[in-house]
């Protein structure tokens, strides 16, 4: 019979001994490690969603400043076409108003030469009244101001909600004050309004002429939905309103086939 | 025709210049002017309106608000609307048309369209 170690066995007893006493003292610390995991999870979770929010908001500012600057180029070239052309207008008045006044001098000598007087006042009349027409179109054109304005506040909107977001997570794991939650889908507080102005964030400065048509279309519907039965039907205009897409702008196919309904 | 008064009402100082250079150019030159649907309804009590131009997107009181407004009060409610706004998704046409608007413009306009809204509006 192997003869029993008691102090080898006393010694593991006191090592045995030793890690309880280690894992006494550490076991408090273990206790708040987890309770910092336990605590910080929610705010990194949050964190890596206010990331993710963010960076799609991130390309949609950014549409969104495109917009602006395809907007003004397209404005700012249609401004110095027409202004191009009134250049020229007034080169051509210049030139009528020159042979005009050539003309009356010959006239102290010379039979009146009526005929090319007038014809020269008209082609300076003409020139004016284009000129008149050009200052107008530039005029039209500035509605660009309007558009950008709404893009660039849609854009700012934007950014603001997302520096909102990373100033509330800030101040979350600086262990600051919290700060009421802000709520980025709000409808109408970061979205659409503003503090001064309200805005669209689908504003653009682009041909319209579709949008027009859907609307002229639906007004007309409606006008005709508005008349008695037996108008109606002689009318033929009955139109199905769920042909078309309700939440988003419709395409021409789907113009053309409202407008083919009212035909 | 050309003594009726109209109210352009946008928030935007610029596009409300250009709906009132345009329609003097039409022949219209008796014409208010309001920066919001709010300010809109108080001229509409106190002056003489004839025929109201709005926009959509407003502060305080917006386009669709102003005519809900109007429509609601009987004294006011055949005041024809035309509304000129940048809101072009067909819901909102569909919103505004139940809302009791007589014709819609989507921003960018022309003036060509909105004399003929104008006179189309007139006629009926």
């Amino acid at each position: 019979m192997e003869q029993i170690d008691f102090k080898r066995i006393l010694k593991q007893i006191e090592e045995i001994q030793a890690l309880f006493i280690i894992a006494q003292r550490i076991a408090p610390y273990f206790k708040e490690l987890i309770q910092f995991i336990q605590e910080t999870t929610p705010i990194i979770e949050e964190m890596k969603n206010s990331i993710l929010e963010s960076s799609k908001k991130m390309p949609a500012a950014l549409e969104q400043l495109d917009k602006i600057t395809a907007a003004t180029e397209t404005a700012t070239v249609d401004i110095l076409d027409r202004l191009d052309q009134m250049q020229k207008r007034v080169d051509n008045a210049l030139t009528s108003i020159q042979k005009i006044k050539s003309n009356l001098r010959q006239d102290s000598e010379e039979p009146l030469n009526r005929t090319s007087d007038l014809t020269e006042l008209e082609q300076l009349e003409q020139d004016i009244l284009e000129i008149q027409n050009e200052t107008f179109d530039i005029m039209n054109l500035l509605q660009v101001q309007d558009i950008t304005t709404q893009q660039i506040m849609a854009a700012n909107s934007l950014i603001e909600s997302v520096q909102g977001k990373l100033e509330q997570l800030t101040s979350r794991f600086g262990r600051l004050e919290t700060q009421p939650d802000i709520d980025l889908y709000a409808p109408e507080s970061n979205v659409g309004q503003d503090k001064q102005r309200a805005f669209d964030p689908n504003a653009t400065f682009e041909d319209r002429s579709d949008v027009q048509a859907m609307a002229d279309a639906i007004l007309t519907q409606s006008v005709v939905s508005e008349q008695p039965r037996s108008e109606k039907e002689s009318n033929q205009h009955s139109v199905d309103n769920t042909e078309m897409k309700n939440d988003a702008m419709a395409t021409q196919e789907e113009i053309d086939k409202l407008f083919d309904h009212l035909k | 025709m050309q003594n009726i008064r109209f109210l352009a009402v946008d928030d935007s100082p610029t596009m409300r210049r250009i709906i009132v250079n345009t329609l003097k150019r039409i022949g219209f030159n008796n014409i208010s002017e309001a920066s919001n649907g709010k300010e809109a309804l108080a001229k509409i009590y106190s002056e003489k309106v004839d025929f109201v131009i709005t926009d959509w997107n407003m502060p305080e009181m917006n386009g669709l608000e102003l005519i809900k407004a109007i429509k609601t009060d009987d004294s006011l409610k055949n005041l024809p609307i035309l509304m000129v706004t940048t809101r072009g998704v067909k819901d909102d046409i569909v919103e505004a048309m139940k809302a009791g608007v007589s014709s819609y413009i989507v921003k960018p306009f022309s003036p060509q369209t909105l004399k003929e809204k104008i006179e189309q509006i007139l006629k009926s």
